[in-house]
């Protein structure tokens, strides 16, 4: 069979099909209705949990810091008390067994060797994480619950940070040696490229005490040396954009 | 309100297409409409974001959201089983259409029928179905023509 032939088949199959478009769209509008509103919901959420943090900082400031913000006090306070018993408990997104393949789906490129594993799953102390090699590079993605951390604190050198609705995202990138954590040693000099780099990290720190972290290598392995001129597989920004995916955390029926 | 409505007019007009691909790509009705609503949903939820050119993001999502379910389908199904019902398509011509698809496209790995569907069914050319899938020219190439020697030797059994 040559090209020309496979067009005009695949022409002829599709010139049969005489689908219901309306029952379609309507049906993936309502689809699509569910998942913003579901969305919405957990930026509330966390909008409401960031409020209680921001408070809870307020209320620890020294006497006469906190008189000084009274007024900030007066406006926060109803939002408080409103707005979180709605607050959704939420739960890892996917089973242990499956992080490695749901990594696996949100990626684009060769996708091989899907891992999965976890420690003390269910535990406060567990956590569970699964890896992939993309492209022959290896990607990670780990998610632990730990306490809710002040917005930017305890990063690594270098890191950059951004508060945003729903999570304290940071992200670094480093030339030395990784684990689970994220890549360690000095940081890299910012380039265009992370060219030379050895791997970048982005993590996810939600209000309720969800931590998503997720590194990209520059090699199929995270001790490999000998990788001039590569970059890790994966941009800090689509790191962030990985952590940030709504597969990870998913609320309790 | 604007934006829905705006959304269900591009989704109508972009609705049959996006179907044929499901369909090429599933290759059975049920299949494709529930790919067709996952991407319409998908898109849904973008919409009003900056979407450049949003039929091609649809047709980008809908192969995509198709490689993700086969990923995490464990078994391997064989598509392809029936043509939908349509008065208007006479019902031999059907049957003997899927069973020359069947013969084609059955065993055929997930990506290599993405490459076959986006080439010769969405007309796109090798640098576009690598950037929309992810892969270099050289694996779009290669894909297509093992699919189609794989096709070649079918249909001469």
């Amino acid at each position: 069979m040559n090209e020309h032939e496979m067009t005009d088949l695949l022409e002829r199959v599709g010139s049969c099909l005489d689908p219901d478009v309306a029952w379609l769209v309507a049906g993936g509008a309502a689809r699509g209705r569910t998942r913003r509103r579901r969305a919405a919901n957990a930026i509330v959420a966390g909008v409401a949990a960031v409020a209680v943090v921001g408070a809870l900082g307020y209320a620890s400031l020294p006497g006469d810091e906190a008189a000084e913000n009274d007024d900030t006090t007066a406006a926060s306070s109803p939002t408080l008390s409103t707005d979180l018993p709605t607050q959704t408990p939420r739960q890892f997104g996917p089973e242990p067994a499956n992080m490695g393949r749901v990594l696996g789906d949100l990626l684009v490129g060769d996708v091989t060797q899907i891992r999965a594993w976890h420690e003390r799953h269910g535990e406060p102390s567990g956590f569970q994480a699964g890896s992939v090699l993309l492209d022959g590079a290896k990607v990670t993605v780990r998610l632990e619950r730990t306490q809710p951390r002040p917005p930017c604190g305890e990063l690594p050198p270098g890191a950059q940070c951004e508060v945003v609705l729903g999570g304290i995202l940071s992200w670094w990138t480093r030339g030395g040696p990784a684990s689970g954590n994220g890549p360690t040693g000095a940081p890299h000099p910012r380039d265009d490229e992370l060219v030379g780099a050895r791997a970048s990290t982005a993590t996810n720190a939600t209000p309720d005490g969800f931590v998503i972290t997720a590194t990209a290598w520059a090699a199929g392995e995270e001790d490999a040396e000998g990788v001039a001129g590569a970059a890790p597989v994966l941009t800090e920004k689509q790191l962030v954009e990985l952590v940030r995916d709504p597969v990870w955390l998913e609320d309790q029926q | 309100m604007a934006k829905d409505r705006e959304f269900e007019e591009f989704a109508i007009a972009r609705t049959p297409q996006l179907y044929r691909s499901a369909y090429l790509l599933c290759g059975d009705r049920h299949g494709a409409e529930d790919l067709v609503q996952e991407t319409l949903a998908k898109v849904y939820v973008k919409w009003g974001w900056r979407i450049d050119n949003p039929a091609a993001y649809a047709q980008t999502t809908l192969v995509r959201t198709f490689l993700s379910q086969r990923r995490r389908r464990s078994s391997h199904e064989l598509p392809y089983a029936d043509l939908p019902d349509s008065a208007s398509v006479d019902p031999v011509a059907a049957a003997d259409l899927r069973l020359e698809l069947q013969e084609v496209l059955d065993g055929l790995a997930p990506l290599d029928r993405a490459v076959l569907v986006l080439r010769y069914s969405e007309d796109l050319s090798v640098a576009e179905v690598a950037r929309r899938l992810g892969v270099t020219p050289g694996a779009v190439k290669n894909r297509s023509m093992r699919a189609l020697e794989r096709a070649r030797e079918r249909a001469t059994r």
